[in-house]
């Protein structure tokens, strides 16, 4: 059984297409991230699971049970905010029982479960104590454990860690896939970084414009990327796209030309599109002074000490960002010459279709 | 050091008016309670408490400062469940919140002898709206009630006045209630809590300053009221409707009758005072809590 | 001190005035309201002063009915004021009765413009009662008597044919008015000074015009033990228990119970001579006002001609820069041609004895003519005692009659306040 479904969904804001025909199943025990840039329905489509937003059409179900007409409180899902939206007269514990304690559990259950949260989360010291008189990680936390307590059906996340700063994010990150294994619970999941989609998720579900883009495992997605837009959206820095001037299908091979050079490629199986467009990720350059497919111009030198990014200017004028391993000396001005070795190839039809996908 | 002084420069004017027009006429007031004075060119005579000592004696007094307290608590509870149910229900997300909001706040804005006029008309025994409208849906004998009788009209001059002050505290209350963030009730709704759960444990906790600041502003209201009773008795205040503030009024400024008895009216204002702050102390003592930071 | 504050405030008033210099400006303040009839008429009366007197121009303020406070507080605080009007009993309880008016004797024996004196010219019933410990500080102008107003059509209908001179016979004629199907007796719950009015004449009718009074000045209060007091209450009683007053009256608040005349559901109200004025827009066309005198009550002391009324004088603050100028306008206002214009085109009784009254008041005429005196509100009670008057006499009157306290609750009531008042002074 799946632990959740979307079946045809369909969301309207007025005028305005939220979502469109959105399917989607998830697996128990699943860690799904939903990303994309803002405005793209993530958290629209989060917000319809809960039950805070209403469907204009389309299936909801959650292990198998259709929960669309139902009330956020039938749907037995749980929910932390991007906010926490912890009650700020409550203390930690009360903050964490309030559930329990409008189900009117009894006392020493409440105390019971809210201790087992708390340990699980490390917070057991500060259960007296008022929001305000925590940290920003410590208050994501208080609002984990009263997820935690409800012991959902499913998780949902709404870009929980985005209103901590940049070493408490990763730390939360780590914090929040081992809570996943311990729990072993559904899990779904909103961001916009696509560094926590790639590190979390199980799989990765990329959204656009109201519709879902590309559905699978982060590296698939990052290595098969069905088109442009979710090439470009993970990576970091991004992929770039160069226009193709010609190319050509020798026996098992294609070969491309761009910017004044080719690159020789394996053909794509079972594929009709015609090749416009190729997708370069930063790590596709490698130095090579002796041969190199092109030599672009150095406009800006980032140097990262374990590696070196190098934002450039092909002949024709494109920028291309690169990556080095180690330091490379290089300043603004040079020509640096480069060979190009496509790890994974993109490349795209008029349509932006990957041909490799 | 500088700074100090830049304070006190900047502070001394505030102070200086503060000074001028509250504490030093309070202290007046005070000290003008304290004498037999008509107003008119006569020198006023120095009596001590004897102004104080007639109030205490005087049975026109208790039944104005009955009224009024009658007027705070009772009134007070039915504005303030009424504000609180009409908030609960505006804010359950039906349609016409503005509407809402500009239909219970337009007595507000409406001249009290207009709206004393409106009253007079529903409650008038034989053609008035109430009647008419209980006699429509068969309740006969309420019908006949003479709701501005002598026994019933203090009830229902409070009635109407609970319909002006609801309107009033129902913006700030609703004010405060926009502040709270939409995920906290959100998050609620999610735990399973009710209407009443979310206004129970969300709602009130959260807008505890907005509340205090209400009762506050009703204590000060209710205490010195006098507009609308008196608006409510037309050409004549029955005694039924006296409160302190109109019995201030019939005392010291000859309404229809000559009394010119400035000295007592003037007794009667520093009990109003005193009332007044003694409640707001309670009520701020009571209800004494942490800021909240949301 | 007070003298040197009040003359460089009249000297700061004089050089404002500028080239006004030579001129006389009379500071009015006004009882009425700019747009009533009566303010009208004034403001005409002082154009026409002013046309005839070039050097006079006037100065009002139209404060409406409280007038008099408003005044005292202006005195109080140094303002000039040369001319103010207020109620007869308002003044005698307040400006005047506290000394701070000047006194009028030699305006009322100076000449009128009419011939003959001014106080000549007045109704002397009425003058008499401008008069306080022996000096006239008020001179009125204008009033209203308080009567028992009908509709002459429905007596008539009713076959109610001579006016009614005692109360047996009164009774009779409500009872006939009320077989006829129209409610004899209109009544306003919540208005204590009109209510109080039946027990008033009652009591005046009764025991002499004098009784209140003397009841209230008795310390020990036992003076409203006495049987007149229970049978005025009893009279007053059997015109509930007889059905002449609707119970349904208990609970109209003004004008509800007058607006039943005006509908032609009642017949009968005991009230001011304003009452055909206040009405007159909503009575149909060729309503036929009558008023009469409140019956004699068999075997009582009083004068079935004794009329109470509510009257309206000028008086002149202590203290007032133009006093002279003021004392020759109040000549004018009381001459036949000025009092006839304010009977004409305001609608109300005037002074001046020779003018006739508009025709819907006439009746009201005829009764201060015939009157052997003309009594005070609450007979006098309202200027001597003004606090008891609003917070006991009223007060405790409104709630018997309305049945809200018996009549024994209403006489025990009435001792134990009234031993209270005076304890508590």
């Amino acid at each position: 059984m799946t632990a959740f479904e979307a079946i045809s969904l369909d969301k309207h804001y007025g005028e305005f297409h939220a979502l469109k025909d959105i399917n989607l199943s998830v697996e128990p025990g699943e860690f799904i991230v939903l990303v994309g840039p803002s405005g793209c329905g993530k958290s629209t489509l989060m917000r319809t699971i809960a039950g805070l937003e209403k469907v204009t059409s389309g299936d909801l179900k959650i292990d198998g049970r259709s929960v669309t007409g139902l009330l956020p409180k039938e749907r037995d899902v749980a929910m932390v905010f991007q906010s926490y939206a912890l009650y700020p007269h409550m203390t930690v514990a009360e903050n964490i029982g309030f559930g329990m304690k409008i189900a009117k559990r009894p006392k020493a259950e409440i105390q019971e479960k809210v201790l087992a949260a708390a340990k699980v989360l490390k917070i057991e010291d500060y259960l007296n104590r008022k929001p305000k008189a925590l940290s920003g990680g410590q208050r994501q936390r208080v609002a984990i454990g009263r997820a935690i307590v409800r012991d959902p059906k499913i998780f949902l996340f709404d870009e929980p860690l985005s209103n901590l700063d940049a070493a408490l994010r990763v730390e939360m990150r780590v914090e929040l896939a081992r809570l996943h294994k311990q729990l072993d619970a559904t899990m779904i999941y909103v961001t916009h970084d696509q560094v926590e989609a790639m590190t979390l998720a199980d799989r990765i579900v990329v959204m656009n414009g109201g519709v879902i883009e590309q559905i699978g495992a982060p590296l698939d997605l990052f290595n098969r990327p069905r088109n442009k837009f979710v090439a470009g959206f993970l990576g970091q820095p991004p992929a770039i796209f160069v226009r193709l001037d010609g190319h050509e299908v020798k026996g098992s091979r294609l070969q491309v030309q761009f910017s004044g050079t080719s690159v020789d490629l394996p053909a794509p199986e079972n594929q009709t599109g015609t090749p416009v467009e190729i997708g370069l990720r930063p790590d596709f350059f490698e130095l090579d002074p002796e041969n190199p497919d092109l030599s672009p111009q150095v406009e800006v030198v980032e140097q990262l000490g374990d590696t070196t990014l190098l934002y450039t200017r092909l002949p024709d004028g494109q920028q291309a960002t690169v990556q080095l391993p180690g330091q490379v000396t290089a300043k603004s001005g040079d020509r640096i010459p480069l060979r190009i070795k496509c790890k994974s190839p993109l490349i795209f039809d008029e349509a932006g279709r990957n041909l490799f996908a | 050091m500088i700074g100090k002084r830049l304070i006190g420069l900047f502070v001394t004017p505030a102070l200086a008016i503060y000074l001028c027009f509250f504490l030093i006429p309070t202290g007046f007031t005070f000290y003008f309670s304290l004498f037999d004075w008509s107003g008119f060119g006569t020198e006023a005579q120095f009596i001590g408490f004897d102004n104080y000592r007639r109030l205490w004696n005087d049975p026109t007094f208790w039944l104005s400062f009955r009224n009024t307290l009658a007027l705070l608590f009772v009134g007070g509870f039915f504005v303030f469940v009424l504000a609180f149910l009409y908030t609960i229900l505006i804010n359950s997300g039906i349609w016409g919140k503005k509407l809402f909001r500009l239909v219970f706040f337009l007595p507000n804005v409406v001249s009290v002898v207009a709206l004393s006029a409106m009253w007079a008309y529903i409650y008038n025994p034989r053609y008035g709206l109430l009647n008419t409208s209980l006699k429509a849906v068969g309740l006969d004998e309420m019908g006949r009630t003479l709701w501005t009788s002598p026994d019933n009209i203090f009830w229902a001059m409070l009635a109407a006045l609970v319909w002006v002050f609801t309107g009033f505290f129902l913006i700030l209350l609703l004010a405060g209630v926009d502040k709270i963030p939409p995920d906290m009730y959100e998050a609620a709704d999610l735990e399973g809590a009710n209407l009443w759960h979310k206004f129970w444990y969300i709602t009130v906790p959260m807008i505890w300053d907005v509340m205090t600041i209400s009762f506050v502003i009703w204590i000060i209201n209710a205490v010195k009221m006098f507009e609308f009773p008196f608006a409510f008795g037309f050409l004549q205040v029955p005694q039924q409707l006296y409160t302190l503030g109109i019995y201030l009024y019939i005392m010291g400024f000859g309404q229809r009758d000559p009394i010119y008895q400035l000295g007592y009216a003037t007794a009667i204002g520093v009990v109003m005072l005193v009332l007044a702050f003694s409640l707001i102390v309670l009520v701020r003592r009571l209800m004494r809590r942490d800021q909240l930071e949301f | 001190m007070s003298d040197i504050k009040l003359s460089g405030l009249s000297l700061i008033a004089t050089l404002m005035a500028g080239t006004a210099f030579a001129e006389t400006e009379i500071t009015y303040w006004s009882f009425w309201n700019e747009p009533e009839p009566q303010a009208q008429v004034l403001k005409a009366l002082m154009d026409e002063y002013s046309a005839a007197n070039p050097d006079v121009t006037f100065n009002v303020v139209w404060n409406g009915r409280q007038n008099q406070t408003t005044v005292r507080n202006a005195l109080a605080g140094g303002t000039s004021i040369d001319l103010m009007d207020a109620d007869m009993d308002g003044l005698n309880g307040g400006l005047v009765g506290q000394g701070a008016a000047i006194a009028l004797d030699d305006l009322v024996a100076s000449d009128s413009p009419d011939g003959g004196t001014v106080g000549e010219a007045i109704y002397p019933a009425l003058l008499a009662n401008a008069e306080l410990n022996g000096s006239v500080g008020q001179l009125p102008y204008a009033f209203y008597t308080y009567q028992i107003f009908y509709n002459a059509a429905q007596m008539r209908d009713a076959g109610v044919s001579a006016t009614p001179a005692t109360w047996a016979e009164y009774m009779d004629a409500m009872k006939a008015v009320q077989a006829s199907g129209v409610n004899a007796i209109a009544v306003e719950s919540d208005i204590a000074f009109y209510n109080i009015n039946w027990f008033n004449y009652l009591l005046a009718r009764i025991a002499g015009p004098d009784f209140v009074l003397k009841a209230a000045e008795d310390k020990t209060g036992e003076t409203w033990r006495d049987p007149a007091v229970r049978q005025a209450l009893e009279l007053e009683a059997a015109l509930w228990a007889d059905g002449l007053i609707p119970e349904e009256s208990k609970g109209y608040q003004w004008p509800a119970g007058q607006q039943t005349l005006a509908f032609g559901e009642t017949a009968t109200e005991l009230v001011g001579s304003w009452l055909p004025i206040e009405l007159a827009d909503q009575v149909d066309e060729g309503f036929e006002w009558g008023a009469m005198n409140f019956p004699m009550v068999e075997g009582g002391k009083g004068d079935v001609n004794d009329t109470i009324i509510y009257a309206v004088s000028f008086a002149i603050p202590d203290g007032a820069e133009d006093a002279d100028a003021a004392q020759d306008f109040i000549r004018f206002a009381l001459s036949k041609s000025a009092q006839q214009k304010m009977a004409d085109d305001a609608l109300i009784g005037v002074a001046n004895a020779s003018v006739e009254w508009a025709d819907v008041i006439s009746d009201s005429r005829e009764a201060v003519a015939n009157a052997t005196s003309l009594l005070s509100e609450n007979l006098g009670l309202k200027v001597a005692y003004a606090d008891y008057s609003s917070n006991i006499y009223e007060a405790m009157h409104n709630k018997v009659f309305l049945g809200q306290i018996s009549i024994d609750e209403f006489v025990d009531g009435m001792v134990e306040q009234t031993k209270g008042y005076w304890e508590n002074r």
